[in-house]
């Protein structure tokens, strides 16, 4: 995997304390997406709206696994989505469960747990259990 | 797309490394860049460490990014 740096403020960052700090200084971004991933098996849809990013996942299952074995931990990609004016909606079978980053609101679960800026819906797991595509 | 890729590429270690170098990649000039994206097919890494597990993921579709003044 290769980059190339133009950074303005000396060497790259390395911890996501000075990725934060950095990306501070820089404008926000809007996303425009209309794409469908394939996940390890499972099917997903993204779509962007400017400034909203929504993952719709075909179960429960493929959520927690996204979770789970994704190249970033949650709170540092709430994290990172945050700083740069983005948010993450993640659904399963069009439910919303949880949203990460810039609008999300943390709920006193996800605060406990240490989360970040992610917003639990309490009631999308239970929705999208009882969902069926249409 | 267009994207110059020959300017000294620096091995990337750490994933906010990474990060940053995608965003003045996507940003750099202001521009709104647009990939399309054919069937691509990515090994992702769990870590940038040693003997990381790959995730294989597929993607199908357009993303256009492009930057805006923060609120």
């Amino acid at each position: 995997m290769t980059t190339t740096q133009s950074i303005p403020n000396g060497d790259p960052p390395e911890t996501l304390a000075e990725l934060l700090d950095d990306l501070e200084q820089r404008r926000s971004l809007s996303v425009d997406a209309d794409l469908t991933v394939d996940l390890d098996g499972h099917t997903a849809s993204v779509v962007g709206y400017d400034d909203l990013v929504a993952v719709d996942l075909p179960s429960v299952a493929a959520a927690l696994a996204l979770y789970r074995d994704g190249p970033v931990p949650v709170m540092d990609a709430a994290a990172v989505l945050s700083s740069v004016g983005l948010t993450a909606e993640i659904r399963v079978r069009g439910a919303p469960v949880a949203r990460l980053g810039d609008a999300a609101v943390p709920s006193r679960l996800a605060r406990y747990l240490g989360l970040g800026p992610v917003e639990l819906v309490p009631d999308g797991p239970l929705l999208a259990l009882t969902r069926r595509r249409g | 797309m267009s994207q110059c890729m020959s300017d000294a590429p620096d091995e990337t270690t750490t994933w906010p490394e990474l990060a940053i170098g995608l965003y003045d990649r996507l940003t750099g000039r202001n521009a709104e860049i647009t990939y399309e994206f054919e069937d691509m097919e990515v090994d992702v890494p769990s870590t940038t460490g040693e003997d990381p597990e790959y995730a294989y993921w597929r993607v199908d579709g357009t993303l256009t990014v492009k930057a805006r003044e923060k609120e």
